[in-house]
């Protein structure tokens, strides 16, 4: 199953969810979309409309392939999970965000994300990054070592407990 | 890792990737008390975190400036209350506009010890709420270099969560 969430933003995103319909039945594997506000019925994919975390975790926790919006949530859901993750950003040129933010996290994992990361700008290069997705996930590849998230918690447990913080 | 008593944190936290990021530290913070204040979100419903004792809600504020400044003035009332009961030794928050309230309350009125964390969503731009926050924590992180130049000297990049 391929699990698309679009966040809570109240701006639409019918460049991904409309491209998601289109390339399902191509794609032979059930999609589920979070779509938020749209309305829209979608012929080829399973929705909901607003749901629950408890809902959304479950979801990613048994998809193959996660696809969320640009921001951070999905990024960390899908290491929690080990799942191969596309973060397809919300772009301010098309209505799809409020102000440029969510371009920050998406650079910033495009530069320095993990294997199991992919950034799509130009929708037309999905379809093909959802295939290379179900292979890594097919393949059992998962999340590498990452030693600048293990220092900052270990940091953040230091601040708390008013210990000297950890030199880089 | 030394041992101590287990510390009570009041983790602030607004949803989305805020809360992923929060949880990401609660994972870190084994051995001590956590309880989450968060907007009453009715997504919520069944929310369980292993290591998270309970949620604190305050009431989710409307849109707009209005919305944001009487969702502020209502919420310094609801952590007043929180803090009180709760009686945190550390508040601890990763975001967004949500944490003032509890973090310029917990330092100045309760003298609580204050732990910020600037979201991964901000790689090149501070937050407004970082912003604010800034002076009323006692340690302060971001997660990449390039915010170190936005903050002051006590700001501290070690690593990042994505």
């Amino acid at each position: 199953m391929i699990f698309v969430t679009i966040g809570s933003a109240i701006q639409p995103f019918p460049r991904l969810l409309d491209a998601m319909d289109e390339m399902a039945p191509r794609l032979g594997d059930p999609v589920i979309m979070q779509t938020g506000m749209e309305r829209i019925p979608y012929e080829n994919v399973t929705t909901t409309g607003y749901t629950t975390f408890v809902e959304i975790h479950r979801l990613v926790r048994t998809c193959s392939v996660l696809i969320g919006h640009g921001s951070t949530g999905p990024v960390l859901m899908a290491r929690r999970y080990g799942k191969p993750v596309i973060m397809v950003p919300r772009l301010p040129e098309f209505g799809e965000t409020a102000d440029a933010h969510p371009l920050e996290a998406a650079r910033s994992v495009e530069k320095r994300g993990s294997r199991m990361t992919e950034v799509i700008y130009d929708i037309a290069d999905l379809e093909a990054a959802v295939r290379r997705a179900r292979q890594k996930a097919r393949d059992g590849l998962t999340y590498g070592p990452f030693p600048e998230r293990k220092r900052l918690l270990a940091a953040i447990r230091a601040a708390v407990e008013r210990r000297e913080v950890p030199a880089e | 890792m030394t041992r101590q008593r287990p510390l009570r944190i009041l983790c602030v936290a607004s949803g989305g990737g805020h809360l992923e990021q929060m949880l990401a530290c609660v994972d870190a913070l084994g051995g001590h008390r956590i309880v989450i204040g968060l907007y009453r979100w009715r997504n919520l419903a069944g929310f369980e975190h292993p290591g998270v004792d309970h949620l604190r809600f305050v009431m989710c504020g409307g849109s707009g400036s209005i919305g944001v400044i009487g969702s502020l003035l209502a919420g310094v009332f609801q952590w007043a209350w929180i803090i009180l009961t709760e009686r945190p030794d550390v508040i601890l928050s990763t975001g967004a506009e949500l944490a003032i309230a509890p973090i310029v309350l917990g330092k100045v009125l309760f003298r609580r010890r204050t732990v910020f964390l600037e979201t991964a969503a901000r790689m090149e731009h501070p937050s407004g709420t970082g912003k604010v926050a800034y002076p009323f924590c006692d340690a302060f992180f971001v997660q990449s270099e390039a915010m170190l130049k936005h903050y002051g000297p006590k700001a501290r990049y070690v690593g990042r969560l994505l």
